[in-house]
């Protein structure tokens, strides 16, 4: 350190050592001082306090301590200021004391406030608690409902479930017949459309066979036309010859007895089961299980008996044939449950008449030709009206109708034999649906015959086989005549027009012949027939002079004497 | 060493102090007897806290000042700070008044607005502490302070409240040294300067071969238009020659909190 470093130190030492001297030394002392004093005058004013409160103590004693003196008074003195310094720490101790006793009342208030306002949260929280538990328990009853009928609903879904696949099931199995079903009928529709192709095409070859035949006829009447003399000899003799045949329907002709077969054919394809003439003898009309209906032209001069057509549109086996009264048309019965009607003119089915729930045996014209009558195997009658082509009445007759006939002679009343082996009559002039009255029979009534002059009905029956000859007037058999058998539910026996005779066919293939009068027998020899077996009907000529013969083996007889 | 002569004469540097009772206070409390004033010798490196529990003992009850009433003072209108030294606040503004240094107690009304709040002893210990931190962050990079153990601090405070000279420089001379415990030239010389009226001035200078008249001369570069011919710059009411060496000056005549606090004043 040099010389001037020194200096400036030793300056700043100086300075500060008479700053110091300045501002502290000269008033050191006198600082010191004062405070001393300071403090002894606080002292002595503590001093002075105490001293004071003890002259004033002191004082006090001395007042009441008044008379007392000498060294007893100075013992009782000091022992009072004992007693007193005692009372003033017990005093002391009991002011501390309360004190206390304060703090810890106010700590107390304190407490029971705080407990307060606990014991007020304790309720407040209960309450809430209270609340709470309200709701739990309206939520676990609500649970309950709804677990209930979460139950129901699942027993309901599970039953649904159930029927669902049930009825599932059914549906499948429905489902599976319809199918089946459908397949049946789609082969039936097809079988069908493959028949009717048949049928159409029969129909196609029928009418052509038919147009060829109709050509021939008119070659052939060219032909004639060429030989114009011939011709006129034939129509002058046809002429002369022809005279006989017409009907005088008030002459009444003798029936013959047949002997001799003049005409015989294989007729039809099948069993025949219908035979009727027209009511002027000029056609034949012949049906059977083949489903056709073939007329035949019956020129008795000539003994000659040609086919004029056949007629087609029957849908099953013929079971009656008859013509109306001016041959217009031909009236058939069909196993089909139908009743046709064809016009003899273009061989045409005009007609057809349904309504029976049931092979149709018997139909029959009334008088006039506008209404047909029916009898069915479904047990009822039916009476048609042809202008209106609807049935017009159904009468219940309880059992199946194998025949009926419609006698004007005896008012408007229809007569039907049945199975039930009764004949029924019925008076269309009472509205009644039930018979006015019926006849018993011994036997399945098979066919009904009207001899209208003699009001006499003859009636074939089965099982008990024979013919009855019934008075209408009497309402009684007059006449039985047996012997034969019948071979069908549905053999046709025969009033001869003059009544002279009644036949009947037997399964024998034997004609068998009585007078009705005298009951005598005439039987057709076998072996100048035809028929082998099985005769199904037979009738004669409106005139008597011709009888016809028809068979299950397909054969059709004409007879002369 | 001699140079222990001139820190023992900083710390017995002491300034006397007459303690009186706000009269206007006194009136408005409607006390009748006037307390005595009291009479005090403040070390200049001490605060005036250190001295406010004697205070308030003595005139409290006069003004019947209750507790969140704060105690603070003031040299005729200036409220003296709480935080900055004694030596500083007198050479500030009582340079040339008569001695004693005649202060005003106050209770009521304290002036927010011009001096701290005063939270209590702790309060001033915290801001002393971090004085002191920022003067070895100025120093070392306050690499020497971050070895202080708590009991050092407290050992420190507690010489400075009880004045006690030998217990202070023997925890403080461990922040003249580096942190090796060697002699060697502070980065820079923590100080500040202090005007009245004006806000106190800090800079940066380092202590290696400059002088105390290079801090005189940064604050006129630092504020060229104030004329400084008739005033001078004081420190711990002497002035400084400007030749002195700022390490030397640093090292022996800083205040506790390491500070080379200078004030400014008009020449008397």
């Amino acid at each position: 350190m040099s010389d001037g470093d020194s200096s400036w130190k030793l300056h700043i030492l100086r300075k500060l050592r008479e700053r110091n001297s300045k501002e502290t030394s000269c008033f050191k002392e006198l600082i010191l001082s004062h405070g001393r004093l300071f403090d002894q005058v606080e002292n002595l004013k503590k001093d002075i306090t105490r001293l004071e409160y003890q002259n004033n103590e002191l004082e006090r004693d001395l007042r009441e301590g008044g008379g007392s003196t000498g060294g007893g008074a100075n013992k009782l003195n000091k022992r009072v200021e004992d007693l007193q310094e005692r009372l003033l720490t017990r005093t002391d101790e009991v002011s501390e004391a309360r004190r206390a006793t304060a703090d810890a009342m106010v700590k107390v208030t304190e407490l029971s406030s705080q407990v307060r306002s606990k014991d007020d949260e304790i309720s407040k929280k209960e309450t809430q608690i209270n609340n709470l538990t309200n709701v739990q328990r309206k939520l676990e009853e609500k649970i309950n409902t709804l677990e209930e009928s979460m139950k129901n609903n699942s027993s309901t879904h599970s039953r649904l479930m159930d029927e669902h696949s049930e009825l599932q099931l059914e549906f499948n199995s429905q489902d599976r017949k319809l199918k089946d079903l459908q397949l049946e009928n789609d082969r039936l529709r097809a079988e069908v459309m493959k028949m009717k192709a048949e049928e159409a095409d029969r129909m196609n070859k029928i009418t052509e066979s038919e147009k060829a035949a109709r050509e021939k006829d008119i070659k052939k009447q060219i032909e004639e036309a060429t030989k114009p003399k011939q011709s006129i000899v034939e129509t002058k003799s046809a002429k002369k010859a022809s005279s006989p045949d017409f009907i005088d329907p008030a002459a009444v002709y003798p029936s013959i007895i047949p002997e001799k077969v003049f005409f015989s054919t294989e007729a039809h394809e099948g069993e025949i089961s219908a035979l009727s003439f027209s009511l002027d003898g000029h056609f034949l009309a012949t049906g059977g299980a083949d489903k056709v209906i073939k007329v035949w032209r019956v020129l008795q001069t000539e003994e000659k008996v040609e086919l004029v057509a056949p007629l087609h549109g029957s849908g099953a086996s013929i079971m009656s044939v008859q013509f109306d009264h001016i041959n217009k048309y031909v009236l058939a019965a069909s196993n089909d449950f139908a009743t046709r009607l064809w016009t003899l003119g273009d061989q045409r089915p005009r007609h057809t008449l349904t309504g029976h729930t049931a092979k149709v045996f018997s139909a029959k014209f009334m008088d006039d030709s506008q209404r047909v009558i029916t009898g069915s195997q479904d047990k009822t009658l039916k009476i048609w009206d042809l202008k209106q082509r609807r049935c017009v009445k159904t009468l219940f007759a309880g059992s199946s109708c194998c025949d009926l006939v419609h006698a004007h002679v005896l008012g408007n009343m229809i007569i039907s034999g049945h199975w039930d082996k009764k004949i029924r009559f019925w008076d269309l002039r009472v509205s009644s649906v039930n018979p006015s009255h019926e006849l018993a029979i011994q036997g399945r009534v098979t066919s009904l015959s009207l001899f209208p002059e003699r009001f006499m009905l003859l009636c074939s029956t089965r099982d008990d086989t024979s013919l009855r000859l019934i008075d209408l007037r009497q309402n009684a058999i007059t006449s039985t005549f047996s012997g034969f058998n019948l071979s069908t539910d549905w053999s046709r026996a025969s009033f001869s027009p003059d009544g002279q005779y009644v036949a009947v066919g037997g399964s024998d293939g034997i004609i068998h012949i009585w007078e009705a009068m005298t009951g005598r027998a005439h039987k057709v020899k076998k072996d100048v027939s035809v028929h082998n077996r099985d005769i199904v009907a037979c009738c004669w000529h409106p005139k008597g002079q011709v009888f016809a013969s028809v068979d299950r083996s397909k054969k059709l007889a004409v007879w002369k004497r | 060493m001699s140079d222990m002569d001139q820190r023992r004469e900083v710390w017995d540097g002491k300034v006397p102090v007459s303690f009186i009772l706000s009269q206007q206070e006194l009136q408005q409390a409607g006390g009748t007897t006037i307390p005595e004033p009291v009479f005090m010798l403040l070390p200049r490196v001490s605060y005036f806290p250190l001295v406010y529990d004697k205070l308030v003992k003595l005139y409290a009850r006069a003004v019947s000042a209750s507790l969140d009433d704060k105690i603070w003072l003031s040299y005729g209108p200036s409220p003296l700070k709480w935080h900055y030294p004694v030596g500083i606040l007198f050479d500030l503004f009582a340079r040339s008044t008569e001695l004693p240094w005649e202060i005003t107690v106050h209770f009521k009304d304290y002036p927010t607005d011009d001096i701290l709040i005063y939270e209590g002893k702790e309060a001033l210990e915290g801001h002393f502490l971090s004085k002191l931190k920022e003067a070895d962050w100025l120093k070392h990079g306050a690499k020497v302070i971050q070895q202080f153990t708590p009991s050092e601090f407290g050992k420190l405070w507690q010489s400075i409240s009880q004045h006690h000279f030998e217990d202070f420089w023997s925890v403080n001379q461990k922040l003249m040294l580096n942190i090796k415990g060697e002699m060697e030239p502070f980065k820079f010389v923590p100080f500040s300067i202090y005007r009245e009226g004006k806000r106190l001035y800090q800079g940066l200078i380092a202590s290696q071969d400059t002088t105390f008249g290079d801090v005189m001369n940064l604050y006129q570069k630092e504020f060229p238009s104030a004329s400084l011919a008739d005033h001078q710059f004081l420190l711990h009411g002497i002035e400084i020659p400007a030749v002195a060496h700022l390490q030397w000056v640093s090292e022996h005549l800083s205040y506790p909190d390491n500070f080379l606090h200078i004030v400014l004043t008009r020449k008397t």
